[in-house]
């Protein structure tokens, strides 16, 4: 089975849904990623980025609840799959082998 | 939360990003009475537009692709639909100017770069100009159309040679999808 390798923008929404939990739809999992990484993301790119992962099976989706601060639009819940946790780890395990032994990087903290 | 309410054309907007994607629209709705900033909102909402305008516009040519596999009964109905050069998807009457696409730049202009304001009064201006130049030069010729059938006539008299071509081109392809 060929590797499955995420791009990091990718990586990062499926880390987000992860630490979001139970609730993780597009806000939340935005918000998580301007926290964490400090960078402002578009929600079109959040919800472009998760279709394509929910085509390739890394997430799956359900309907949420409507609320009045939503103007009563339902909200889509996102889950990651077990081979979007598998993703993951393979995108992780190629990282982490491409920034052993660069020397540029040893002794250095980012 | 004491907010004012979005402007029109930001509830038009939301509406429009809403038929495609009811939970992106949702959430823009929830971030805006979260207290999130005007340009915060104007910077999603340019992105979510083109997002859907796109989504739009890739799902029509999927149906397009369809057509020929649906339209068996009706081929030159089918071969119509297919032809690129008879396709105005724009809802606007003359074939090349594109209204959606100009008020999108326009937009992403007026939003990402305001100091370059000269830009969109120059085009507002430059096509005023020339609307009102082609009318006069209409008037002064007696040309006819603008519509589909005769596309070109905007800018010059209506060739019948290359309209008949194309209807001509149309039928042979409208019989060779019967045999």
């Amino acid at each position: 089975m060929p590797r499955e390798l995420l791009t990091d923008f990718e990586l990062m929404i499926l880390l987000a849904a992860l630490r979001v939990g139970d609730e993780a739809y597009g806000v939340p999992i935005a918000r998580e990623i301007e926290t964490t990484a400090g960078r402002e993301v578009a929600l079109a790119a959040v919800y472009a980025a998760l279709e394509r992962l929910e085509r390739h099976g890394h997430v799956s989706s359900s309907l949420g609840e409507a609320t009045a601060e939503r103007g009563g639009r339902a909200k889509r819940i996102f889950e990651v799959t077990p081979q979007g946790l598998r993703a993951i780890k393979q995108t992780q395990r190629a990282l982490v082998a491409l920034w052993t032994d660069v020397p540029q990087l040893k002794g250095r903290r980012a | 939360m004491n907010r004012s309410q979005p402007s029109s054309l930001v509830l038009a907007l939301l509406r429009f990003v809403e038929s495609e994607n009811e939970a992106l629209a949702g959430d823009l709705a929830e971030e805006w009475r979260a207290g999130r900033p005007r340009t915060w909102l104007w910077r999603q909402l340019v992105q979510a537009v083109f997002t859907t305008a796109w989504r739009k516009r890739t799902s029509e040519d999927a149906v397009l692709r369809l057509a020929p596999a649906v339209s068996f009964d009706r081929p030159e109905r089918t071969f119509n639909l297919i032809d690129p050069a008879t396709m105005n998807l724009r809802g606007f009457r003359v074939r090349g100017v594109g209204g959606g696409g100009l008020l999108g730049i326009v937009m992403l202009i007026t939003v990402v770069l305001p100091q370059a304001w000269f830009v969109v009064a120059a085009g507002i201006g430059g096509g005023a100009v020339i609307g009102i130049a082609m009318i006069f030069r209409r008037h002064a010729r007696g040309l006819a159309g603008p519509d589909d059938s005769a596309p070109l006539s905007l800018f010059g008299a209506h060739d019948a040679k290359v309209s008949a071509s194309v209807h001509t081109r149309r039928s042979h392809m409208a019989r060779f999808a019967t045999v």
